[in-house]
């Protein structure tokens, strides 16, 4: 036993020798491993493959280092005929433990022989398929699938047990029970194979019961031979024997001898001829059927590849055309950054307004560099107070004096730049009136809300409300 | 009684060859021991 941190030997202690660590919890969980793998072995050793299965994977459950349980649940699984569980046992095996591990061995075993593995994976697939049409109600297509899988890969247990089922729902027990029966010698205490097996017997027991009771008993009492009328033999009676001599009649014997030879000949034709002819077609025709099903079978193999492959092309297209549209998506907009620039420009050129006008058409989430994103916030802190007042006066010079259509765009721009401006709100809503000829309006209305809402205690809000009204 | 439609949802498909890696991929290999040792860090770090 080797200690779980630095890997060297341990002693009888509870201590590990080179680094300290307290180990009786340790060898305790690997003890207990060590006790599920004598009995999974024990059970592997009367074929009970089952349960030794489930002992096998409880200890490697404990101890994932117990390379003994593991390399024999491999050898139970493959005895079972699920190969890739063994190879999964082997290769996690080898994985723990590289040198002179026998799981090496079992693999090098299988892989030098590729047309056994081949041969083990076409069962699988075959048992697959198989597994699908039974449950889709093919039970033929299912029984000749599986016939042949066990002629390929004999110990596949699963398929044995698919395949009595199959005959049980058939009604079939007798093939049922010869198939149960192989598999009861591989797997000797298989639940699922002994409840099949049960099952039948009852069944059986069942129908022998109901024959018995439905058919009075044919044994009649042998007819005695009425000897009443005879008189008893005494010691001195002589038996004389009947006498079978007859004289014979050549000609009727020539002509029985004929008949019979003849009887003979044509049974002959009958029982030996004809049988033997027509064995030669029925040959003919079981070979035709069964290069049929081959044909099927492959055919069924490539549909649900070429099924398989379409699904797979399908996934990757649709990730694709995702991926493309997240590129698309992604795409960085290189116009934004022109208007920025320019805009950079109008402010050195002293343009506060026009600056302004650039950056409020900016959509700012097309900003993705934190460089253009500064850039924007520092000229838009310089500008946009100038222009809030620039357009606020235009505005109101036009407002005043009567030209509502200079007046209401100049609001509006006012309003971008300085959205806080209380005034600025109250007098583009009564603009709105005013070009609506004293009545208000939608727009207006709203105009008197929002002023409402930034500053509910000034006097704004008073005028607002009176204008509202 | 056997109820066929009962007894064919036992059975599940078999893994494939090609599948081998996923499953040795997707194998739980968390042992008592790991359980022991996680047990053991989280005391410490408790304490």
């Amino acid at each position: 036993m080797r200690c779980y941190k630095c890997n060297s030997v341990l002693s009888e202690t509870s201590f590990c020798n080179s680094c300290g660590t307290d180990v009786t919890l340790y060898k305790k969980i690997v003890k207990m491993s060590n006790t599920y793998y004598n009995m999974g072995l024990a059970k592997a050793r009367v074929r009970d493959l089952s349960g030794a299965a489930d002992l096998l994977r409880r200890s490697v459950r404990i101890d994932k280092r117990n390379i003994n349980a593991r390399n024999l649940l491999g050898l139970v699984y493959f005895e079972m005929g699920e190969c890739v569980a063994a190879f999964a046992e082997w290769v996690i095996s080898k994985n723990i433990k590289p040198e002179k591990n026998v799981a090496d061995t079992y693999l090098k075993a299988v892989q030098s022989n590729p047309n056994k593995l081949n041969l083990m994976n076409q069962s699988i697939k075959k048992y697959n398929i198989a597994l699908d049409a039974a449950r889709q109600g093919s039970t033929d297509m299912a029984v000749i699938q599986l016939k042949k899988i066990l002629s390929m890969n004999s110990n596949f247990l699963k398929a044995q047990q698919l395949l009595a089922l199959l005959y049980m729902q058939d009604k079939e027990y007798d093939k049922a029970l010869k198939i149960l029966n192989k598999s009861i010698l591989i797997d000797v205490n298989n639940t699922l194979t002994l409840k099949y097996i049960d099952e039948i017997n009852k069944i059986k027991q069942d129908k022998a019961k109901a024959k018995a009771k439905s058919k009075p008993s044919r044994k009649q009492p042998k007819a005695v031979v009425q000897n009443n009328d005879r008189e008893e033999l005494s010691g001195n009676d002589v038996i004389i024997p009947k006498n079978a001599y007859k004289d014979v009649n050549y000609g009727l014997l020539t002509f029985i001898n004929i008949v019979v030879g003849i009887v003979i000949g044509a049974a002959l034709v009958f029982f030996i001829v004809t049988p033997a002819k027509n064995s030669d077609v029925d040959k003919d025709y079981k070979d035709k059927i069964n290069s049929y099903q081959d044909k099927v079978a492959m055919l069924n193999i490539s549909v649900s590849e070429l099924e398989r492959q379409i699904q797979n092309l399908t996934t990757e297209k649709t990730q694709l055309e995702a991926a493309l549209q997240e590129a698309n998506s992604q795409k960085v907009d290189t116009k934004i950054y022109d208007v920025i620039i320019e805009a950079s420009y109008k402010y050195a050129a002293k343009d506060l307004v026009g600056c302004a006008d650039m950056l409020s058409a900016i959509d700012t989430t097309k900003l993705t560099t934190e460089a253009m994103l500064a850039t924007y916030n520092a000229l838009k802190t310089e500008t946009y107070a100038k222009a809030g007042d620039h357009y606020n006066n235009v505005a109101y010079q036009a407002f005043n004096s009567g030209d509502y259509t200079t007046a209401v765009p100049a609001f509006e721009k006012a309003v971008i730049y300085a959205p806080e401006n209380v005034g600025l709100w109250y007098n583009m809503g009564k603009c709105y009136k005013a070009q609506n000829g004293g009545v208000n309006n939608e727009k207006s209305v709203a105009c008197f809300e929002k002023v409402i809402e930034l500053a509910p205690d000034s006097e704004y809000a008073g005028w607002a409300k009176g204008q509202k009204r | 009684m056997i109820n066929f439609e009962e007894e064919i949802k036992k059975f599940h498909p078999s893994l494939e060859v090609d599948e081998a890696e996923d499953a040795i991929y997707n194998s739980n290999t968390t042992d008592l021991t790991d359980i022991l040792l996680e047990m053991m860090q989280e005391t410490k770090e408790n304490k």
